[in-house]
């Protein structure tokens, strides 16, 4: 007994040692679908969570905020389909707690994040961390991209990239806080300039690199989302700015 | 005045129906409501036989992964399950209320394009759909035709390579001429890492489909999936329609039905009969074509694309049976299977060539046995294997009083060769024996041999023999 405590208590230390963090330096993002005199996007210094929010993590914050609740949640933040997955209002069973979260709204996902003084990624920040462009990662996006049917893993087993985050490929779609401009609106007030590029492969005429075609897919299923819009493969993690005075970082 | 003409052009708005390309834009309101029948290939829904009417027609959008060849499995993306996606079948005027619905198990979102549509996207623009969503959008069928749709979602090509494409059919409005059976046949190609045939659960290859290079061509999704236990059948006499699509992404097809000519082929798909009597016709990438035929004859009927090595190597061929008895009366079947001597069996030499050093037979029986084979060679084909010949062509040797009458003559015949009247065992013969180039020593052995064999009593006759007759 006190030999698996000792046990428990070392390995929790150790733990509690691993960042749950990761710190992006400030970086350029090449826009994907760049307009005309569109220029590079800088970005960062940002803190970016290592792991996507898990179920577990999410109960957390349900518990805590009980109007997220399932039986709760208002119509306008999320839809019908909205953690679907759990059997009532507070239960998350043993064999979900380490997948990340998923049947959440953007509405829901925002609601987190600011409940731990964060936010959502925006697109630019989210392609960049992700490291997409690096074409060794292109078989890992592409096999999960074609691979049909909602098997989810644990968190921990996901891929870690060079920036030292975890899932951001292979693992889930994941919301960011300007999903709506991914492309341009479809709105058809608009001129109709505008809708051409989600349809019919004038999209490719505005991308930087058409035979990126995994990150097509990416851009084409964030602009297929509404904010109250949940997915089975759709789940999220959050980010904070780093205001320092520091020029290095 | 000014108020009579202003109500003149208000009374076709006040009655909610005005015209456009002929088609008359009744009032959704006003239209009798039904539900579009839907059906997965080669099945097509039965001809119309109403007016237009509002039309409900509902698709679902699903990923599913399915054989594509024996062994090989690919994960399609679909309208509704199947490849190609259920046959639509609605009519000119009509007003579609379409529902397109993205099963939440869906990785990607998913829209629309039916090429009968006029409208932005040709409909992708309004159904444009995430995982677990339904979209809603209505059009008016402007225009009659065979039509194809296809997903529309970036990146386009690979939705459609994975599979998402069908055909819409808008009747005209006074419906097509009858026919006994139709069938829906659609060729689309399929590109995986894997070559033809390679086993597992394959996937796509982008690179492969940029350049235009697929490991599969087929009808209907898979290899075989109208061939073999799957083919589709007909009865001798009737009239076959077949409404033939061409899902790409990328090749042309040359469409062919082996042992039959396509009566009349609606070029394109469109509205008209185009052309009679085509053996091949074209059908577009992102296209289509209507053709008909009357089977005249049973048979098994072989669907290609005659870019032939799309057929015999890639898959793309389908097989449409017509049971019963032959008509000898248009086609025979093969009736004679014989020998064919392309120069009458003499060996020829060309004349630089050494000759093959020379045969000679040492004696009487070496020259029979020789002569048995220079006979096998060389007379066995028109006067047969025993002597016996062919009554009233071939003159017998067999006891022939002819053959043994003189010796001279016979050797004569064999080197000058014979035309006219003669009599053989008293049958009158008037053919021609061609002269047959040989040798004097294969001359002299084939002639020993005929001359001492079934029931011929003779001598030998020598090479010398018939040196010395040549020149005569």
């Amino acid at each position: 007994m006190f030999f698996w405590g000792t046990l428990l208590l070392i390995l929790n230390s150790a733990l509690a040692q691993s960042p749950s963090e990761v710190l992006i330096k400030k970086g350029t993002y090449v826009p994907f679908f760049r307009d005309l005199n569109e220029s590079d996007q800088e970005l960062g210094p940002l803190v970016v969570d290592k792991y996507p929010v898990t179920n577990k993590d999410f109960l957390a914050f349900v518990k805590k905020n009980p109007s997220w609740k399932k039986s709760q949640v208002k119509a306008l933040f999320a839809n019908n389909r909205y953690l679907e997955h759990w059997k009532d209002d507070l239960s998350v069973s043993a064999d979900i707690r380490d997948l990340p979260i998923t049947n959440v709204s953007w509405f829901a996902a925002r609601a987190y994040c600011r409940s731990k003084g964060k936010r959502l990624l925006k697109t630019s920040e989210w392609e960049y961390v992700s490291d997409a462009q690096n074409k060794q990662n292109l078989d890992l996006i592409l096999n999960w991209y074609g691979k049909t049917g909602t098997k989810l893993k644990p968190v921990s087993e996901a891929v870690e990239n060079i920036y030292g985050i975890v899932g951001m490929h292979g693992l889930i779609w994941e919301w960011v806080d300007d999903f709506g401009s991914a492309i341009l609106s479809n709105d058809s007030r608009k001129s109709n300039e505008s809708s051409k590029s989600l349809y019919c492969g004038s999209g490719s005429l505005k991308a930087k690199d058409p035979s990126q075609y995994a990150t097509f897919m990416r851009f084409a299923h964030r602009s297929s989302l509404r904010a109250d819009s949940v997915g089975r493969t759709l789940g999220f993690r959050c980010a904070k700015d780093l205001i320092t005075d520091k020029g290095d970082l | 005045m000014r108020l009579h003409l202003a109500t003149l052009l208000l009374i076709p708005v006040l009655f909610g129906c005005w015209k456009k390309n002929g088609a008359k834009l009744e009032d959704p309101e006003k239209l009798a409501k039904v539900t579009a029948q839907l059906t997965y290939a080669p099945e097509v829904p039965a001809p119309l036989n109403r007016g237009p009417s509002r039309v409900t027609v509902n698709l679902e959008t699903k990923e599913v992964i399915k054989r594509l060849a024996d062994g090989v499995d690919y994960t399609f993306w679909t309208f509704g399950g199947s490849v190609p996606g259920p046959f639509i079948r609605i009519r000119v005027g009509d007003y579609v209320d379409f529902t397109l619905s993205n099963h939440p198990n869906s990785k990607m979102p998913h829209n629309i394009d039916l090429h009968a549509v006029t409208g932005q996207g040709g409909g992708a623009e309004g159904s444009f759909t995430a995982p677990g969503h339904s979209s809603t959008f209505s059009f008016r069928a402007l225009n009659s035709g065979l039509y194809i749709y296809h997903c529309a979602t970036a990146p386009v090509g690979m939705h459609i390579a994975n599979g998402m494409y069908g055909l819409i059919l808008v009747e005209p409005e006074e419906g097509l001429p009858k026919v006994d059976r139709e069938f829906y046949v659609v060729q689309s190609e399929f590109y995986t890492k894997g070559k033809y045939g390679e086993r597992g659960l394959q996937p796509f290859d982008m690179e492969k489909a940029i350049a235009e290079n697929p490991d599969y061509v087929v009808f209907n999704g898979s290899v075989g999936a109208v061939a073999n236990g799957n083919s589709m059948e007909a009865k001798v006499g009737e009239k076959v329609r077949i409404f033939v699509g061409n899902g790409g992404p990328n090749l042309v097809s040359s469409f062919h039905v082996i042992g039959e000519i396509f009566d009349h082929v609606y070029g394109e798909g469109g509205a008209v009969v185009s052309q009679k009597n085509v053996q091949t016709t074209l059908v577009p990438a992102g296209g289509s074509a209507i053709v008909d035929f009357v089977v005249d004859n049973p048979s098994t009927l072989i669907l290609v694309d005659h870019s032939i090595f799309r057929a015999f190597n890639k898959g793309a061929l389908g097989m449409l049976k017509v049971p019963g008895e032959v008509n000898k009366m248009i086609y025979t079947g093969k009736t004679v299977d014989s020998v064919y001597l392309a120069e009458g069996g003499a060996i020829q030499t060309m004349p630089d060539e050494k000759a093959a050093p020379a045969f000679a037979a040492k004696d009487f029986s070496e020259r029979l046995k020789a002569g048995e084979a220079a006979y096998k060679a060389n007379c066995a084909a028109c006067h047969q294997p025993n002597g016996e010949g062919i009554a009233s062509v071939f003159p017998p040797l067999a006891k022939s009083d002819f053959l043994m009458a003189n010796k001279n003559r016979t050797i004569d015949i064999v080197i000058k060769g014979l035309e006219g009247e003669i009599t053989v065992n008293g049958q009158k013969y008037n053919s021609v024996m061609p002269s047959l180039g040989l040798s004097d020593e294969t001359i002299a052995n084939a002639l020993t041999y005929v001359r001492n064999s079934w029931g011929n009593k003779g001598d030998e006759v020598t090479p010398e023999q018939v040196k010395a007759r040549r020149g005569k």
